[in-house]
Formats: structure tokens, C-alpha cells, sequence
């Protein structure tokens, strides 16, 4: 009976004396300092290790309600100067409330600039942009407040603010839309944004108070990630900001919200979560120039859902599959044997696996077979340069960035740098600090390409700190921490690099001067390297300070370095990152699974940055080794891996398998005949010819990147028309299919029976037999046919039209 | 038979007229207020234009309940529905709308293709408050005829200044709320204002010098008006503003002589040349151009000016014109031809007023400095410097006016300040504020 009560208590909300639930209220306590202050308080209701935000409508108890009052969304409000608690359930919050009576002037720094992107008035989209919008420009989400307050108090002769009769200002009239006003309603005239720029306009709107404090950083709260559970799936927050002169204010009606996914979560104005699907999101709060933010995981029971353990081969299935029971997806089966060797060796190889060797695969009953062919791919000379290309296409090692002879230098470095199995930090350290002649040390082409100070630090920075810092380099950015400081701070680590043509051919010598600056574009001052987290650099008798860079970026309170090259590889290997795209790593793109993403680095780190072992336990991984095929249980998921995602061979990948499959491999311009596509150092060694165009263009239809840019996002993964074209009618594939001393016609030729030609070209393309009845289908048309060798021709062309060919699964 | 006839007549349609919805005075004002801003003469959105009783005609039928316009600010599809992203029209301004359609989608104006806000009767101003809560910006200044008095643009007024003592002299009521440029005609008896509510609407007022009686308002239209001069024989009176339009009136029949797509940008400010037959204009399109009285076609274009183009004059000799930007550059070019001539000085700021003076110009330059240039050469004369307010940046200045030995300088802060220009002594500061 006893039993059946206890839970009874919990859920009244009293805690019993058996009952481990319990109200928490953050802050534990708090000073209002003025009349116009307030504070969100968060109530939540903690039962063992479940939370549950009950912010709205608590019944908060207030010991002297002259002091405070309190709203139903858990908002405090100050009355009068004393101290007085307020209570819910077991706990409280002290609050003490000073200087009612001072004069409390709106501050334009603090909190009318705020309103501003708050309102979204100086959004990047609207009068945030380089020209503004009508003519009225602000400062991107108010990163330049001198500027703004001349454009808000002065332009135009004082247009925007009507000091007679406030609520006349342009300034008001316009989001309002009392006058027109292109971008819509954005302010409503009882809300309490609109009650502070009014009282700001009203009392003179000054642009600076008497020694006014500076903000020093925010707090979001809650701070730690949170799991919330279906229905109650809310959760309020508060944002609280520090200054220099010791106070501490809640600015929770004054920063912007923002959620990452939109489709998980949606976050209010007023900072309220509330969860649209279960999944992860990041829950950002920007205020002034801080940014902060908290993971949220939203989870639901799902109708007949029961998870079933199953023995995870590595770390990486038990962090996987802890967040797939958490959100109730069900990984699918593992791949079967054929579905298996297919997608591996397209992985670590970029090539189809041949009918031997298949064969031998399915034959062997060696129960490490997975691992022994997965080791024995590592340690081959495609997997050096199939791998090898993808950092070409990073380091654009093009003929037309780097020249015709350093594409093969570079290239023949970068094949060996994977084949011996170079450690990543020491493959970092010889690109980014490479000097002396680019005949000697091709990595120093790294420097040709990055041609100069910004391009160096930018490619830098999103290679190998995964961030896209350009937006940095005019205002502050808009989706992170970088501030400009922080971009010409970095810059400084990259300004001294001298590149010297010799005029000996390509040559090119790189070195670092002995002198020179980067100064702030709009202050002038002279930036010391800077890195994230290290701050300010000492770097006075440095020789070359990209060792002192690299240093800091290899080292060991560097977090970000082997994050990026972790969810890399992962990246190659499952089709998505942890974070995606792979080298966007920001607060407003938080990663899908962090446990996951921290034990790869770490392992990683461990290994001494062993790019093999990283791939070696990635690979023999049931998470890597899933089928393709969904279930009813995880056929939603896109984001956390619980089925091997489908995705179309790469332009390169395509080109060679084709070439297997019709025995009529690609030749290509500027290199030896036999050099594979997944070879190629450079995707423009030969000249643009137009009367040519046909079969370079295959590459391009089919994503290859240019490599004039770092961006991953170079490399197109779109289907489009004319992928189609080219597949249906196109010159290449007529050719390959068509020529007399492809495998088709010599198969012809040497007399080989239909059926035995329709399952050489299955386990060729497709890497199994034909089912019966396909087998039956094509040799029902291809006997029926009036020309047998046309048949079969279309026969091989069906084949490599199905999407079975065209994706790895 | 005729007489009894007709006032039968009169005498009905009096009484049908007192039912009739009024374009003029129910319909258009709705328009003018909710719809103009996007749907004009170089700002139709769609397509669409009802800034005049021309425009909306076609595309609306007399009694067509089904018209688009009707459509559209009734129906519940928040992607058609009018104004856009914004509080739908109240239910007393549809059936304003509907009654009128229905009855006919008459027109009682003269011209039908006159601005809406031509055609909305005149309303009077609101009357300014007797004391200001707080210093309005002194955006318009000019000196009476001997010097004796000052006019300053107020709120919903102009005042009147002594610029001895600063003492308030009178305040001449019934304006727009912000002037941004005073004018006297040559003999002192007519006051012109360009004035306006920011971003709602604007007009051009004329009053009576004595007595401050309004004697005509030329134009009213959708936003300010920022410039006004009279020709130097007094029968004209010149002016622009937001819509970059110059136009010109006779002051005697206040009826329009010119209308002229001047400028793709505000005309910010305008400049009559000696012999009264060409305008200067200068304007937010960068460009600063010159124009033809009598034909009304264009002489010439400056565009030298890298910004906004904010104070123009026309040099004594009639063949060249100074002008002045955001950049800060003070520019002389040749009226004919628009060539550039000569760069006299660059400041590192806006040079927001260029006013000329007796002999002499005055360039308002950044930091609360006003430069006195010869009238000739343009070789820099003296510099009069306002003092910052206590704990404030540099001032910045607004307007300007000159009369002889005085120069008058009027800030955004609320001050007027009065120098002398032989001893360069400041003469008198007041807050121009009541």
C-alpha cells in the first residue's frame, strides 16, 4: 500500500520523505539594483533523473510581496527596496531589491541596441546588410554602437527621433507600421520592447550614461544539456549578464534566441523552448557581443518500440547506440557479406571490388574476415591515393592554383603522407609551417594556393579548426565567438609568410620574415596572434610564428584539431558528419552525437594521431557495418546513424567503375594511360578544349570540384539532369558500352552464353549474382530480340543505369 | 424656367451629395495613409499604382464588387492580403471603400491625375506645445530682412528670434511638424517653409511675414520637404525634397510653372543663379545638377561627388557652382558643362550646409565647425567653432544663415549660436526652444 503512495507524492508535487523528487529554482538568489530590473526565474521539478521545466504557472510563494512581485511565467519584478524570499516546494530564492527610487535611464549600449537585434532590426537580412535597407543602415547585430548611434540620433538631420512626441519617432512608426514599412510588423505597440525605445527617445536618447560599466560576459541557463521528455517537452530560459563594475543583471528580456534546428525546437522570443520532434538542438542566446549556448535533447516513447541490446564491436557502437536507445530509433541489422565488401572497398579504395575477389570473401569462413580485408585495403596503394585525393581537393592542387609540375609533386607528397601512414599532427605541421623551395618540400605549395595573409589564415582555420571565419573579417560573425579582433588576431600568426618565385620554372620559395604587422582595419592597432581559447600570443623572438600556430593547434588544450579530422574521416565513411557539413564547426551547428565525437578525438589523440587506426575502428564498427536497408524503427533518421545512409558514388568513383564494368576504362590527359580517375592528381591537367568537351564534362556533371576553393561544399552531391542525360544517352557511356575491345564484346566474341554474360556483368556492377528472376527477365529480352549484341549492349546498359550501380549501400 | 430648373437641380444633388462617399475627403485619405507609400510613381509594387485618381481607374470599375482592391484588403489569405505584414483595415475604412465603388467611384476633384495628397483637403496643423520637454533639432534658420530677427524652424511652428539676447520673439503656429528650410522673399513680406512629417507626409507653406497668416500651400505631399529659395526677383519660389522632384511656382497665382524629375534620390538642397533663370540642385543621388528655368530642361550634371550631395550655391559669376557632400569635399564646377573645375578642400566628415553669405560662404564641417570661405577664390578665410555640450561629442550642425556681419549657426543639440564675422566673436547662444 505503502508502495502504491509513494509515487502518489511525487507526483502531487509534494516531496515525501521516501520520494527523491524536488523543486529546484535557479538563481538561489539574486539583486535587483533599479526600478526597471527584473528576473526570469527557472522553476524545475527534478524526479531522480528525470527534469521537467514547470517555470509556467508555479505557484511561487512570496514571503513580502511589497518587496517583489512575481508573474506566472516566473518573472520577478521589483516594488520596493528590501529583501524578501520566494518559495516553491522546499526551495527558494533569496532577492534583494536596491535603488527603486534612483533614476533608471534607458542605457543605449545595454539594452536599446539590444531591442534592436531583438527585434531583428539590425539582422543581416534587413538593415544589417552593407547597405542597409531604405537607406537606414545599422551595424550588424549592433557590433559597431558608436555608428549606430549617429545613424539612429543624428543622420538625416534627426529624422529617425522625434523628441517633442516620442511616440512620433520614425523609429517607432515604422516596425509598427503605422508608416509602411517594407519588413513587415516587427514591433507591437503594448509590448515592452516598444516601451523602452519610447523611454529612451523620451529622455534625450543618449548614447552614453556617466560611467557606464562594460558587459564582461553572459551565463545562459540552464547551462548544462538536458534531455526533455515528451509532452513536457519546454523549457524556459534565462540569460544573465556580467559587468565590470561587479553587478549582475538578468538580460533575458533584452538577448536573442535562437534554435539551431527548427525542425526540433522552437525557441520564443522570450526564450521558451518548445519541442517539435524528438532529436538534438543547440539553444543559442546572444547578448551584446557574447554568445552562449546549451544542448537540448528531445525524446518520446514510441508505441512499440523495445530496444534490444546487442554486443557493440568498439566504443563507437556503444556511444552510438546509447543515443539511438535515448531517442528509440532501432539500428538496422548488419550487412549482409556482398552488401559489405561492395561499400568498403568503394570507402577505402574508391574502386568496385572484382568477382574474384568477392568470391573469395563469401567463400571464407575465417569469422575476422571484415577485419583481415579491412586491414588489408588500409595498407593498399588505392586506398594512398584514392585518400590522398581528398586532401587534394582540400589543398586545391590544381594545375591552375599550383602549376603543372607541383600538381604532381604534391600530389606524390600527399599519396605518400597516407600510405606511410604520416601521423595528422606531423601532416599539419609540415603544410602549415612548410618552407625553403616548393621543388624540395611540395607541401610549401600550400602557400601558393593560400596566396596571402587572410587566404592562408582563413584556409587554415577552416581546415583545420573547422570554423568558416571569413564573415569575421568585416564585422563581427554572425553565427559564432569570432569577433574582427579575433580574425586580424589570427591573421597575425600568417602575415610574415613570404612567397618568392625563382623564376626556375614553378619554383616557389616560402619563408617567414623578420618583420611586419597586422593592424585592426578600423582602429589601426597592431593585433598580437591570437587563438581561440590561448587568447593573445606572446611571439617576440619567434623565428616563424607558424610554429608558434601549429604548436597551439596540435597541442593539447586545442580541442578543435582532432575534432575536425575525426568527424572528417567519419564524415568520408558514413556520408555525414557527427557535424555537418564537416568544416562548419559552431555553436550554432552543434554536433548530433558529443559523446561520440569526443571519444573518436580522443582516441585519436591517443594514437598519436593514427589516421589508420582512427579509420581501422570506424570501419569495423556495427554502426559502419549496418545494412542500408531501414526499419520501421529508424526509417526516420537522417542524423544519428542507425542505418548505413545511401549516397551516390563520387564523379570519380563512378568513372572507374565504369571503366571496370565495361573493361573500357577512361584515359586521361597529362598523365599515363593506366592512372585511374581515383588517381588523379588534379582535375585540370589538360587544356579546355570545346570540340572535347564530352568526357571531361562527365566528371564535372558528376560533382567533381574544381579545387579552387577549400569548401567542402565544392564537391557537388546534388543528382540533377544532367547526371540523367548523361547516364541515359550520353557519348561516354554509348562509347564504353559500345567498343569492340570492351569485356562485353570480347565476351561476345569469345562465345560466353547469355546467362553467363548477364551474371558476370551483376557481379561485376553490382558485386552479387543476378536474382532468378532477373536473370529470367533479361534473357527473355535479350532472346527475344531481334539483334542479340544490341540486346546484351542494352542489357549492360540497364545495369549500370540501376541505382543498385549508381549508389554505394 | 432655366433658374428653377437648375437650382432644382443644385438643390437635389445637394442633397444626394450629403449621402455620397466624398473621394477627396473619406476615400483618398485611407489610400494616402495605407497604400501610397508602396504603390507610386517610382515605387509600384506590383505594378500597381493608386497615387492618383487616374491610376486607381484602371484597374477598378464603377460598382465592381468583385475589383481586386476590394479583394484584397478583405480577404482572409494572409499572402494576398493588403497592407502587407501589417494590422488589415479597420472595417469602417471597407465600407468607406465599398460605399464609394458602388455609388459610382466618382471622382470630386479638378484634376484626375493629381497625388491623392494634393487633392485630401487641408487640414490645420496641431498646435505646437507651449513649452518643449525637450531642445528639437534647429534644422532650418533664416535672418530677417535687416537682420532684426531670426527664424528658426520649431515643432509645428516657426519661431522668432532675437539674435541680440536670444529672447523669443513670436511663434507663428499652423506649420508642419519639421522645417528643414526657411526662405524670405526679396522684399521681406512672404516666409516660405519646405517642411514635413518625417516618413508620413510634407508640404511647402507660405505665410505672411507680419501677421503669420498662412497665404498658400503649394505642395503637399507623401514626405518632407528639405529645400526652398525664391528667385532673387521674388516671383518664383523653387523647392525639393524626399521625392527628388524640383519644382517651381509663381508666387503671385501660386500656380506651378515646372515640374521636373530632377534627381533619382532626395534633393537635399537648391540654389538660384543671379539672374533667376537656372536652379542648381544637389542631392542624395550624388549627383548635383542645373537646370533651365524657362524650358525646364537640364544644363548640366555634376557627379563628382563620391556621396551624397547635401549644400550647393552658385558662384556670383554664373558660371560655376560650389557644392558639398558627405565626403567632404567642397567642389566648383562649371554650370554649363558640369566639368569639374577645382577641389577646394576635403574634410574628414559630412559638409552638411553651404550657405552663402554677404561676400563670403560658409561650409558647416564636422566637429562643430563652421569655414568661412572667400567668395572668389574660395581661399579659406576663418573657422568658428561650437562648443561641445558638457560630456557630449562635437556638436553637429544643422543649419546655417548669414546676414552681413552675422553668422548664424543652429545645432541638432537645440542651440543657435550667433558670430560676428569681422572679430570672429561669438555673440550670443540660446536654446531655441520655448
Amino acid at each position: 500500500m505503502m508502495r502504491f503512495l509513494l509515487p502518489m507524492f511525487c507526483i502531487l508535487g509534494m516531496p515525501g520523505v521516501w520520494c527523491q523528487a524536488a523543486w529546484e529554482l535557479h538563481p538561489s538568489e539574486f539583486t535587483l539594483s533599479g526600478k526597471r530590473e527584473s528576473l526570469q526565474l527557472i522553476a524545475t521539478w527534478r524526479d531522480r533523473d528525470r527534469v521537467t521545466d514547470r517555470t509556467k504557472g508555479a505557484e511561487y510563494v512570496i514571503t513580502d510581496p511589497a518587496v517583489v512581485s512575481v508573474s506566472r511565467d516566473g518573472v520577478v519584478r521589483p516594488r520596493a527596496n528590501g529583501v524578501t524570499t520566494i518559495r516553491l516546494g522546499e526551495t527558494t530564492v533569496e532577492v534583494t531589491v536596491r535603488g527603486v527610487q534612483s533614476p533608471a535611464p534607458v542605457s543605449f549600449r545595454h539594452e536599446t541596441l539590444p531591442v534592436l537585434s531583438r527585434l531583428g532590426c539590425s539582422a543581416g537580412s534587413c538593415h544589417g546588410s552593407p547597405h542597409g535597407k531604405g537607406s537606414f543602415r545599422l551595424s550588424l547585430r549592433a557590433f559597431d554602437p558608436a555608428l549606430d548611434g549617429l545613424t539612429l540620433v543624428s543622420e538625416e538631420l534627426g529624422r529617425r527621433t522625434n523628441p517633442i512626441e516620442p511616440d512620433k519617432s520614425l523609429l517607432l512608426l515604422k516596425p509598427t507600421t503605422v508608416v509602411s514599412h517594407e519588413g513587415g510588423k516587427k514591433l507591437d505597440k503594448e509590448s515592452p520592447e516598444y516601451a523602452l525605445l519610447r523611454s529612451w527617445i523620451a529622455e534625450g536618447a543618449a548614447l552614453r550614461k556617466e560611467q557606464e560599466s562594460t558587459c564582461t560576459g553572459i551565463e545562459i541557463y540552464p547551462s548544462s544539456a538536458r534531455v526533455l521528455h515528451f509532452p513536457d517537452a519546454k523549457q524556459q530560459f534565462s540569460v544573465h549578464a556580467n559587468f565590470s563594475d561587479g553587478t549582475r543583471r538578468d538580460v533575458t528580456h533584452l538577448a536573442v534566441f535562437e534554435s539551431s534546428n527548427s525542425k526540433v525546437a522552437e525557441v520564443s522570443r522570450q526564450g521558451f523552448v518548445s519541442g517539435i520532434e524528438r532529436g538534438g538542438v543547440a539553444i543559442i542566446a546572444r547578448y551584446l557581443e557574447f554568445i552562449e549556448s546549451t544542448s537540448l535533447t528531445f525524446v518520446r516513447k514510441i508505441d512499440g518500440f523495445e530496444w534490444v541490446d546487442r554486443k557493440p564491436a568498439n566504443y563507437v557502437d556503444e556511444h552510438v547506440y546509447r543515443k539511438l536507445r535515448q531517442l528509440q530509433f532501432a539500428p538496422s541489422q548488419q550487412s549482409k557479406d556482398l552488401e559489405f565488401i561492395r561499400r568498403v572497398y568503394l570507402d577505402v579504395t574508391g574502386q568496385l571490388p572484382s568477382a574474384d575477389a568477392i568470391g573469395v570473401f563469401v567463400e571464407d569462413r575465417d569469422p575476422r574476415k571484415r577485419a583481415l580485408l579491412i586491414d588489408a585495403l588500409l595498407e593498399s596503394e588505392e586506398h594512398a591515393s584514392f585518400w590522398a585525393q581528398k586532401w587534394g581537393d582540400l589543398l586545391r592542387v590544381s594545375k591552375k592554383q599550383i602549376g603543372h609540375t607541383s600538381v604532381f609533386k604534391f600530389s606524390r607528397w600527399l599519396v605518400n603522407a597516407v600510405a606511410s601512414n604520416m601521423p595528422y599532427d606531423k601532416f599539419a605541421r609540415e603544410i602549415l609551417t612548410a618552407r625553403g623551395s616548393s621543388l624540395v618540400y611540395p607541401a610549401a605549395n600550400y602557400y601558393r594556393a593560400a596566396g596571402d595573409t587572410f587566404d592562408a589564415m582563413e584556409t587554415s582555420a577552416q581546415l583545420f579548426l573547422g570554423s568558416r571565419i571569413q564573415c569575421a573579417k568585416c564585422h563581427n560573425h554572425p553565427f559564432e565567438r569570432w569577433t574582427q579582433d579575433n580574425y586580424y588576431g589570427l591573421a597575425a600568426f600568417f602575415n610574415r609568410v613570404e612567397r618568392k618565385k625563382t623564376g626556375k620554372g614553378e619554383e616557389l620559395i616560402v619563408y617567414s620574415r623578420q618583420d611586419g604587422e597586422v593592424s585592426h582595419p578600423a582602429s589601426g592597432e597592431i593585433m598580437k596572434p591570437w587563438a581561440p581559447k590561448a587568447g593573445a600570443m606572446e611571439v617576440e623572438k619567434v623565428f616563424d610564428r607558424r610554429d608558434v600556430f601549429t604548436e597551439w593547434l596540435t597541442g593539447e588544450d586545442n580541442p578543435f584539431f582532432a575534432n575536425v579530422e575525426a568527424n572528417r574521416i567519419w564524415a568520408y565513411l558514413l556520408g555525414r558528419g557527427i557535424v555537418e557539413p564537416f568544416d562548419d564547426f559552431r555553436d550554432t551547428n552543434p554536433p548530433s552525437n558529443p559523446p561520440l565525437l569526443t571519444a573518436l578525438a580522443q582516441d585519436f589523440r591517443q594514437s598519436g594521431y593514427d589516421r589508420r587506426h582512427l579509420l581501422r575502428v570506424i570501419l569495423n564498427s556495427n554502426t559502419y557495418q549496418a545494412a542500408s536497408e531501414a526499419n520501421d524503427f529508424n526509417r526516420e533518421d537522417q542524423n544519428y546513424f542507425s542505418h548505413y545512409q545511401p549516397r551516390m558514388l563520387t564523379a570519380e568513383q563512378l568513372v572507374d567503375a565504369l571503366g571496370v564494368v565495361t573493361g573500357r576504362p577512361m584515359k586521361f590527359e597529362g598523365v599515363p594511360p593506366e592512372v585511374k580517375a581515383t588517381e588523379l592528381p588534379a582535375p585540370d591537367l589538360r587544356p579546355h578544349s570545346r570540340g572535347r568537351i564530352g568526357d571531361v564534362e562527365f566528371m564535372k556533371v558528376f560533382g567533381q570540384p574544381e579545387r579552387q576553393t577549400i569548401c567542402e561544399c565544392e564537391r557537388g552531391d546534388e543528382s540533377s539532369l544532367g547526371q540523367a542525360l548523361q547516364m541515359y544517352n550520353g557519348q561516354l557511356i554509348h562509347d564504353m558500352i559500345t567498343a569492340k575491345d570492351g569485356n562485353l564484346h570480347r565476351w561476345i566474341g569469345e562465345g560466353l552464353d547469355e546467362g553467363e554474360i548477364v551474371r558476370r556483368l551483376y557481379l561485376s556492377a553490382l558485386c552479387r549474382p543476378p536474382r532468378d528472376e532477373e536473370l529470367a527477365l533479361h534473357l527473355q529480352y535479350i532472346r527475344g530480340a531481334e539483334n542479340a549484341t544490341t540486346a546484351l549492349e542494352d542489357t549492360l546498359w540497364i545495369v549500370l543505369n540501376k541505382s543498385e550501380f549508381l549508389f554505394q549501400h | 424656367m432655366k433658374r428653377a430648373l437648375t437650382s432644382l437641380f443644385v438643390f437635389s444633388s445637394a442633397l444626394v451629395s450629403a449621402e455620397v462617399v466624398s473621394f477627396s475627403r473619406e476615400v483618398a485619405p485611407i489610400l494616402q495613409r495605407q497604400c501610397v507609400a508602396c504603390h507610386k510613381e517610382g515605387k509600384a509594387k506590383g505594378k500597381y499604382r493608386l497615387d492618383t485618381y487616374e491610376q486607381l481607374r484602371k484597374e477598378l470599375d464603377p460598382g465592381d464588387l468583385e475589383t481586386e482592391l476590394l479583394h484584397r484588403v478583405t480577404t482572409d489569405d494572409t499572402e494576398e492580403r493588403m497592407p502587407v505584414d501589417a494590422d488589415p483595415l479597420g472595417d469602417d475604412e471597407i465600407s468607406v471603400i465599398r460605399r464609394w465603388i458602388v455609388e459610382g467611384a466618382k471622382y470630386d476633384g479638378e484634376d484626375p491625375g493629381a497625388l491623392l495628397s494634393a487633392i485630401i483637403p487641408m487640414q490645420d496643423h496641431p498646435e505646437a506645445p507651449s513649452s518643449y520637454p525637450r531642445p528639437l533639432g534647429v534644422t532650418a534658420m533664416v535672418f530677417g530682412r535687416e537682420g532684426e530677427k531670426l527664424y528658426t524652424g520649431g515643432y509645428h511652428e516657426i519661431l522668432v528670434w532675437n539674435p541680440e539676447d536670444g529672447a523669443l520673439l513670436g511663434r507663428i503656429p499652423n506649420n508642419g511638424q519639421r522645417s528643414y528650410g526657411l526662405a524670405l522673399s526679396p522684399e521681406g513680406k512672404m516666409l516660405a517653409a519646405a517642411t514635413g512629417d518625417p516618413g508620413q507626409a510634407g508640404e511647402v507653406r507660405v505665410f505672411d511675414n507680419q501677421s503669420g497668416r498662412v497665404l498658400a500651400t503649394p505642395f503637399r505631399g507623401g514626405d518632407t520637404l528639405l529645400a526652398v529659395d525664391f528667385s532673387p526677383d521674388g516671383r518664383i519660389l523653387a523647392f525639393g525634397g524626399v521625392d527628388g522632384k524640383l519644382r517651381l511656382f509663381q508666387t503671385e497665382t501660386w500656380t506651378e510653372v515646372l515640374a521636373v524629375d530632377a534627381h533619382s534620390d532626395w534633393l537635399t538642397a537648391l540654389s538660384w543663379n543671379r539672374g533667376g533663370t537656372q536652379v542648381a540642385t544637389a542631392s542624395r543621388d550624388k549627383t548635383a545638377k542645373v537646370y533651365n528655368v524657362t524650358t525646364g530642361k537640364r544644363v548640366s550634371t555634376f557627379s563628382g561627388h563620391p556621396e551624397a550631395v547635401r549644400g550647393i550655391a552658385f558662384h556670383s559669376n554664373g558660371k560655376e557652382v560650389l557644392s558639398t557632400g558627405d565626403h567632404g569635399h567642397l567642389f566648383v564646377w562649371g554650370s554649363e558643362n558640369g566639368k569639374k573645375v577645382a577641389d577646394r578642400a576635403k574634410f574628414g566628415g559630412p559638409v552638411l550646409r553651404f550657405v552663402e553669405g554677404r561676400r563670403e560662404f560658409f561650409a558647416t564641417t564636422p566637429g562643430g565647425v563652421v569655414v568661412q570661405f572667400d567668395a572668389e577664390k574660395q581661399k579659406r578665410l576663418q573657422e568658428f567653432k561650437i562648443a561641445s555640450q558638457a560630456g557630449a561629442e562635437a556638436p553637429t550642425i544643422s543649419s546655417c544663415a548669414s546676414w552681413e556681419t552675422l553668422l548664424a549657426v543652429g545645432t541638432l543639440d537645440g542651440r543657435v549660436i550667433i558670430f560676428d564675422t569681422e572679430t570672429g566673436d561669438q555673440r550670443t547662444v540660446f536654446l531655441a526652444k520655448p
